[in-house]
């Protein structure tokens, strides 16, 4: 496992970081059995090796802004694809996934990269006006009448 | 020939529905047809004895719940509702009727309609509803003649089926008011069998004021199959009384609440609807009465429904020996 601090910066909580992981995954969604779980935020990992310990079939992709920890993970932790959260990476991801995806936010190791971190929540659950439009052409929705009016649909559910 | 009609609210909107088939059938008597229905009702009746096609179920309240959890995608919404597009298209539709007024049911037909832009579409416009019965204003918009159905007389009425509950309390009738009714029916109409309808997640509520053996638990379908002549159907406003329509059962329902029988009731001719009478009734389904029970419900009272139910046994042809015994 890795160090709880890095460079000065907390990862995750010192004191009891495996009380940590399973309280925050606690408070996580429902996850279904089609999901494919995706984790912004590796910290030190405790909370990855006890969402793999729960959730041991699904697939599980985790975005973490410190390419250093991405390298160190990799090397670590096989069973769980970590990559560097850049806006490349998210894009491809989007494009290749085919499950219906999960986003967990781990908040004790976003620090002062909030942001950054927010804003890939925002992309990959398209809950955002402007991440929304994003999505739509990356997927070629803006230029097809059938996807713009299945999307008519999607955003009337609530009403 | 195929046809999808697009059914796209409760259980009872569906057995509204229903009543357009045979129109429907006798124009295109060919045609093999289909319903689309939420997976609410789907969940409650997934097949129709009287089409040949099929039910296909709207997963919407898993939609729903996917939309109201943050954590995920917008779309994998969008792919959910693509995929049930790509299930419609397989099955080439011929023609398509919007029975529903919402504007999921709007935007699903523009769906389907991209895939056959040449062929008949029917929908609904987003405008504001004129006054009348549901299933005239949607046989008008889509020039379907309908029958208005009567209730089938040549039985006599052998079992009286109350049903006490609806889906919205303040729509319910008062319990002990219904505790009474039956009380005096067995007394007045011995011969009659009495049961109190209950789904298996009213039981519990009802077991507590009707006896065991007056009670019958029974599923949707098995209801549909087992209603029939010899039966009169007590109800509130429930998706009972258009079952009851359906299968010609005499009919009495009453209206209490948000209920508006103009629109909703029972579309039968001779059925007895009696309403609530307070200065709120009708009032709006999204507002809670503020009292219990509700003020409207004191209008009707239960010399007015066994007088209702007294008129029906009447009315129907009764069987020899009760005529003879009770001079009905």
């Amino acid at each position: 496992m890795f160090p709880t601090e890095r460079q000065g910066r907390l990862l995750c909580s010192p004191r009891d970081p495996d009380q940590e992981a399973a309280r925050w995954i606690s408070k996580q969604p429902l996850v279904t059995s089609d999901s494919h779980i995706v984790v912004l935020g590796f910290g030190a990992g405790f909370h990855i090796k006890s969402l793999r310990r729960e959730y041991r079939a699904l697939p599980m992709t985790v975005f973490e802004s410190e390419q250093e920890i991405v390298e160190l993970a990799t090397n670590q932790a096989s069973t769980v694809d970590v990559q560097h959260l850049s806006s490349d990476n998210l894009a491809r991801f989007v494009m290749q996934t085919r499950n219906p995806i999960l986003v967990l936010c781990f908040r004790p190791s976003w620090a002062l990269r909030e942001h950054l971190y927010m804003d890939a929540f925002l992309f990959l659950t398209a809950r955002s006006e402007s991440h929304l439009q994003t999505r739509k052409k990356l997927l070629g929705h803006d230029r097809d009448l059938r996807a713009q009016t299945i999307w008519s649909l999607v955003m009337e559910l609530p009403g | 020939m195929r046809i999808l009609l697009v059914s796209l609210q409760r259980l009872g909107d569906l057995q509204i529905h229903r009543l357009l088939i045979p129109a429907v059938q006798k124009k295109y008597p060919t045609a093999a047809i289909y319903f689309l229905v939420n997976d609410s009702v789907y969940r409650t009746q997934n097949e129709l004895p009287e089409i040949s096609g099929s039910l296909i179920s709207f997963p919407r309240e898993s939609l729903l719940s996917a939309w109201a959890t943050n954590e995920r995608s917008l779309v994998d919404i969008y792919n959910t509702c693509s995929r049930l597009a790509d299930e419609v298209q397989e099955l080439q539709f011929d023609l398509i009727y919007n029975l529903t007024f919402s504007k999921i049911a709007y935007h699903l037909c523009q769906v389907f309609a991209n895939f056959a832009p040449t062929k008949n579409l029917y929908f609904l416009e987003e405008e504001i509803i004129p006054g009348g019965h549901l299933l005239e204003l949607i046989a008008r918009k889509h020039e379907i003649a309908i029958p208005v159905a009567s209730s089938a007389t040549s039985a006599g009425v052998s079992r009286v089926l109350l049903q006490p509950l609806t889906n919205d309390p303040k729509k319910n009738w008062p319990i002990q008011n219904w505790v009474s009714l039956s009380s005096q029916l067995s007394m007045l109409f011995p011969w009659l069998g009495l049961k109190v309808l209950c789904a298996s997640f009213e039981y519990e509520r009802l077991k507590d004021y009707f006896r065991q053996e007056d009670l019958l638990e029974i599923g949707w379908q098995q209801l549909e199959a087992s209603l029939g002549p010899g039966d009169l159907v007590v109800t509130g406003d429930t998706s009972i009384q258009h079952l009851a329509v359906l299968k010609n059962v005499p009919l009495v329902s009453l209206f209490l609440g948000s209920g508006d029988p103009e629109r909703y009731g029972p579309y039968q001719s001779d059925a007895i609807i009696l309403k609530g009478s307070s200065d709120c009734y009708p009032c709006s389904p999204r507002l809670e009465c503020p009292f219990s029970p509700t003020a409207c419900s004191s209008g009707i009272k239960i010399e007015d429904v066994l007088s209702a139910i007294q008129q029906k046994i009447r009315t129907v042809h009764q069987p020899r020996e009760a005529i003879d015994a009770y001079g009905i």
